[in-house]
């Protein structure tokens, strides 16, 4: 739209009232987080003695030293939600890696080599993308069980990387049909087979849903709880596990400012990812919506 | 360079039969172009050649080769898309050399293969620039470039100028002459633009419905057409259809016109056609619009051309001609005439009627008699 150059009182009230809506909303959603920073700042003592929601009168990092290292969890020898947090990354890396890697060739395959039936097997993975957490705990624990892995780490992996790989295929397959297919046609006329127009000609194009998919797998395993506490034992439980046995210890008391540092250090890869791939994410999502 | 033959070749996708039996033998170094309606099969036939489409039945020989079950990749064949397909990640020097580093080209033979045809296509100050900083004219350059760096057996062109603005295209359409002419190679070009097909050809597969209607060089296809869907295809303005009555003279035979209430008896020539059997019944007459023209002296006299006045319905002035059209056994009729000569419309206007180039066509059939 141009601007005009004397915009009507009825334009400013409207943008008034526009930004005043936003800036309540984006307020109501980062109040709790700022309330979440600054208890993590405060020592307990401060906390005891007045409200709960009050500015820090002094500025400490003990809560945070405390809730990565030094807090008992449950029974473990290990203190703090360091080896929770050690848990989450060696589960993520792989379980994204190999569930995107996965998602790609299923895409391509389904867009560009498509073999009898091929329709039918797209719409029956999909199913996978509404089937709920909870319907697969039993048969997978079980599966789990047969395969020798459960409670392991490769056995949580296994499971993020099967449920999530009808999603990651759905996102490729539905950004690679609307490449040309003449580009595949060219380079198998070129001479290049299944793997080099994969490796040199497609997976470079991929680049938006490339970062779309990773940031979404990255979410989605991160911030999994259930599958966490299910298929794992003490020794692999992620920290989204930790964080919940650190905040429901039953002993003693209510350490405020520690739980705060705790949800906010289980919540800090999430917000990163987003922070440094967040306009690639939102362009990946509109990307082959417009043409041009 | 090769020969290609395509021997009975059929290609259905489960009950819709797209080629119905197409034969074609292309001879080295020629130039052919399959031309036709969209939804004909041109495209089609054009992916069975390069194999991007397996055939249902029927044979496709390269050379002395039967390549009909080979991958595309090893038949040799290279293609230039509508679309140009060039790979948008890789720069102009990376798309041409792409085909020749998969077959494992030694890498200062690519470097010597890119820099010819990059000269040969006059694109070296493009070659390190990306597909999307190219224009639509330089992109097609390239694509070609990227068919010519392998040196195939032959070369498929899946309607490369469509996408090109009309002055670009007749520009593209000569210096794709020109290239042909220097290279001899073997060449099938797919369009649906019969001017493209009539100056670029040394011989033309008219298809329509999965079938060729005529393969021939552009003057036969253009004079001789095999049936009325030919006749009617080739040729802009195209060809007029009168139906009209045979009528038996002294010796010839003649069709019978009516022009704003008179009769006149148009001769046929014996060469072009043998009516004996229509006498009293309905033909199709086609004439082109240049045989119907304003009156020149020295052709009244002739044998085959017959004067007419008609009614001037419509005038289209074209610049080099003025097309009129005229009523003619109450059916549309579009004669070409200069410009100076041409009348104005609602005015009665006589014309010569040179019927020595004149073809006639069964009314149900649409076969040429």
């Amino acid at each position: 739209m141009a601007k005009s150059k004397n915009p009507s009182y009825a334009n400013i009230n409207g943008r008034a009232v526009l930004y005043g809506v936003l800036i309540i909303v984006a307020a109501y959603y980062l109040l709790p987080l700022i309330l979440m920073i600054m208890t993590s700042f405060r020592s307990m003592d401060e906390i005891r003695l007045g409200q709960l929601i009050e500015w820090p009168k002094s500025f400490s990092l003990d809560a945070w030293s405390m809730a990565w290292s030094e807090v008992q969890i449950g029974a473990r020898e290990e203190r703090g939600l360091r080896p929770y947090f050690i848990n989450s990354i060696l589960m993520v890396i792989p379980s994204v890696a190999i569930s995107t890697i996965l998602g790609a060739l299923n895409g391509y395959v389904l867009s560009f080599w498509k073999f009898r039936g091929s329709e039918l097997f797209f719409a029956a993975l999909l199913i996978g993308c509404f089937l709920p957490f909870q319907a697969i705990l039993l048969p997978q624990s079980q599966l789990l069980g047969w395969l020798g892995l459960s409670g392991s780490l490769v056995g949580l992996i296994l499971t993020h990387v099967v449920y999530g790989v009808s999603f990651t295929t759905l996102f490729f397959r539905n950004y690679y049909v609307n490449l040309p297919h003449e580009l595949v046609k060219a380079a198998k006329l070129d001479g290049a087979g299944f793997w080099v127009i994969f490796f040199r000609i497609i997976l470079p194009l991929s680049a938006p849903i490339l970062v779309v998919t990773v940031i979404w797998q990255f979410t989605q395993i991160w911030n999994d709880f259930l599958f966490g506490v299910v298929f794992s034992d003490p020794s692999t439980q992620p920290v989204t596990v930790g964080l919940n046995n650190m905040v429901n210890s039953s002993t003693g008391e209510k350490q405020y400012n520690v739980d705060m540092a705790g949800a906010i250090i289980a919540a800090l890869p999430t917000i990163v990812v987003y922070v440094v791939a967040g306009k690639y994410f939102v362009r990946g999502l509109t990307a082959g919506s417009v043409k041009g | 360079m090769a020969e290609l033959k395509i021997d009975n070749v059929y290609k259905s996708f489960g009950e819709e039969h797209i080629l119905k039996g197409i034969s074609l033998d292309v001879t080295d170094g020629e130039f052919i172009i399959l031309v036709g309606p969209s939804g004909c099969g041109k495209s089609t036939l054009l992916n069975c050649i390069a194999g991007l489409e397996d055939v249902t039945t029927g044979d496709i020989l390269l050379g002395d080769t039967n390549v009909t079950y080979e991958a595309p990749k090893d038949r040799d064949i290279a293609m230039v898309f509508q679309s140009y397909a060039l790979y948008p990640n890789m720069n102009v020097r990376k798309n041409i050399a792409f085909g020749l580093e998969i077959r494992k080209m030694p890498k200062a033979e690519i470097a010597e293969e890119v820099a010819r045809v990059a000269k040969l296509l006059q694109i070296e100050p493009l070659l390190d620039r990306k597909p999307s900083q190219l224009s639509g004219g330089q992109r097609q350059r390239v694509a070609m470039g990227r068919a010519l760096a392998r040196r195939p057996k032959i070369y498929l062109f899946d309607e490369p100028l469509s996408n090109l603005d009309a002055k670009l295209r007749v520009e593209m359409r000569t210096e794709m002459k020109k290239l042909h002419q220097r290279l001899g190679t073997t060449i099938v070009y797919v369009t649906h633009d019969q001017i493209e097909a009539m100056t670029l050809a040394d011989r033309i597969a008219v298809m329509k419905g999965g079938i060729v209607q005529q393969f021939g060089t552009p003057q036969e296809v253009y004079d001789d057409p095999a049936n009325m869907f030919v006749a009617g295809f080739m040729g802009s303005p195209s060809m007029n259809f009168l139906r009209c009555e045979v009528t038996k003279q002294e010796k010839d035979y003649a069709v019978q016109i009516e022009s704003q209430g008179t009769i006149f008896q148009l001769p046929v020539d014996p060469k072009q056609a043998d009516l004996s059997s229509y006498v009293g019944k309905t033909v199709v007459l086609g004439i082109r619009p240049e045989q119907i023209t304003h009156v020149m002296p020295h052709l009244v006299a002739e044998q085959y051309i017959t004067q007419v006045p008609v009614k001037i319905e419509v005038t289209e002035p074209t610049g080099a001609d003025t097309l009129i059209l005229a009523r003619i056994n109450d059916q549309e009729c579009e004669c070409r005439v200069h410009p100076q000569e041409a009348g104005k419309v609602g005015e009665s206007m006589d014309l010569l009627f040179n019927m020595s180039k004149a073809v006639f066509f069964d009314e149900q059939t649409e076969a040429r008699l």
